[in-house]
């Protein structure tokens, strides 16, 4: 990635930053769990910022995982308001990233969690450069059908827990293609966080490394 | 267009409650007040704001304010002001919300390059400034003189500013409607409007003891909406 960018406030540009969004419960943390040992691997330096609704649950947990510094990981506490801490006004937000990119100057990435929201929740473009929505099988099939904003604006469709379509009686291919064509050809991947095989995450890392921080991935 | 009418747009701009301060996010103590159910009502929101927030604002916030939009400019000098101001806030987590208030603020504006903002936040941006610089008034007292706001302009929208907060966190708690919150804002107008016509005292501090105890004895080990 390009580092030496300046800003129109006189900084220079920083890591880049990726946020993922997504309903209560669709997998976020699950997500950056799985992603965060691809990244490390690929020599991507990273840190998180997370949005609980009302606790600090996802940092604790990302902290207490083992799989990052706990240093580089913040929780931002978004007053029962997850849309508004990454689109009205996201400045709590980009405090913490500004805080966590001062403290670890190497950083390529930061990844942006937000609170579990609703299909309406979008990322502002002041926060992030890029933005991730994760739905999962579970929620019903109808889901993409719905296209709320954050199904049809994010740059990345996630499409979690397919391994659990049997057990919810709906069909995981079918929920990928309507996906696909509500979204018109912008990018959907389906992907399972968490079981003995995690598939789709490393996917999902390449996009982030080949379409955010411009880096080539290995075909 | 006169000056007049640019500053006035100006501070319409700058003291709407959508620009961007993070100021959503805290509460001043009154999530736990509502939790320990010693507000419950529209009555006793007011009581609090009247007897609580604005008297603190007056004399703790407005001195600050006051002399930080007299250093506009003055790099120095406005370190000097926000170090006393840490030095002086005795209540931490209110200090801790000032500071991410202030520093929101003044990410915006160095962001749309409010003379003097993107100077002073990189004067602060420093990890030994990270927990002592930044503060609310003083950031609001040198970008309202940057925006050729008038001190008078600049301490109104500031109260207005903390007043708006205060209820809005009121509603979001849900012991306000949000049409009563109108009539708590217009019978606060007066002592709002004594307190802004009252010269700023010379030196500042604070007695809002039962809203900054609050906002100390806030449990960390419980969901909360607000970060104070």
């Amino acid at each position: 990635m390009t580092r030496n960018l300046t800003m129109p406030d006189g900084h220079l540009a920083g890591p880049a930053r990726v946020g993922i969004g997504g309903p209560v419960g669709s997998g976020k943390t699950a997500l950056i769990e799985a992603l965060i040992p691809i990244f490390i691997s690929r020599g991507v330096e990273i840190a998180v910022v997370t949005n609980d609704l009302v606790t600090k649950e996802d940092a604790r947990r990302l902290q207490s995982g083992g799989l990052i510094d706990p240093e580089r990981v913040v929780a931002v506490e978004a007053g029962a308001c997850p849309h508004t801490v990454i689109r009205e006004d996201p400045t709590l937000n980009i405090a913490a990233a500004d805080d966590l990119e001062a403290r670890f100057p190497a950083l390529d990435l930061i990844l942006i969690e937000s609170g579990g929201d609703n299909l309406a929740s979008t990322f502002s473009l002041d926060l992030v450069d890029w933005w991730m929505f994760v739905i999962d099988v579970g929620q019903g099939d109808d889901i993409p059908r719905k296209r709320g904003p954050g199904i049809m604006l994010c740059d990345f469709l996630v499409v979690n827990k397919l391994y659990i379509a049997p057990y919810v009686f709906v069909d995981a291919a079918d929920i990928l293609s309507e996906a696909r064509d509500v979204r018109a050809g912008k990018p959907v991947i389906g992907c399972r966080c968490k079981g003995a095989s995690i598939e789709g995450v490393p996917e999902i890392a390449d996009a982030i490394i080949r379409n955010v921080l411009f880096r080539q991935v290995a075909a | 267009m006169t000056e007049t009418t640019l500053s006035l747009i100006r501070l319409l701009h700058v003291s709407d409650s959508a620009f961007p301060s993070g100021a959503f996010a805290f509460s001043s103590g009154l999530e736990t007040l509502v939790n320990e159910g010693r507000i419950t009502d529209a009555a006793s929101i007011h009581d609090v704001l009247t007897g609580q927030i604005l008297p603190r604002w007056a004399s703790f916030d407005r001195p600050f304010l006051h002399a930080a939009h007299m250093a506009a400019g003055d790099i120095a000098r406005l370190k000097e002001i926000d170090a006393r101001c840490h030095l002086q806030n005795s209540a931490d987590r209110l200090a801790e919300a000032a500071r991410r208030i202030g520093r929101s603020i003044l990410s915006v504006h160095a962001r749309i390059a409010t003379p003097g903002a993107a100077e002073y936040r990189a004067a602060i941006d420093t990890p030994q400034m990270r927990d002592m610089a930044g503060h609310e008034p003083v950031v609001q007292g040198l970008v309202g003189a940057g925006l050729g706001l008038s001190l008078a302009q600049t301490e109104l929208s500031a109260l207005h500013s903390t007043t708006l907060a205060f209820i809005s966190a009121a509603v979001r708690l849900g012991r306000l409607g949000a049409i009563e919150a109108q009539g708590v804002l217009s019978s606060a107008a007066t002592q709002m409007a004594e307190i802004l016509d009252a010269p700023a005292p010379k030196r500042a501090g604070a007695f809002s003891p039962f809203a900054e105890i609050a906002a100390l004895r806030r449990s960390t080990a419980h969901a909360s909406l607000f970060a104070t």
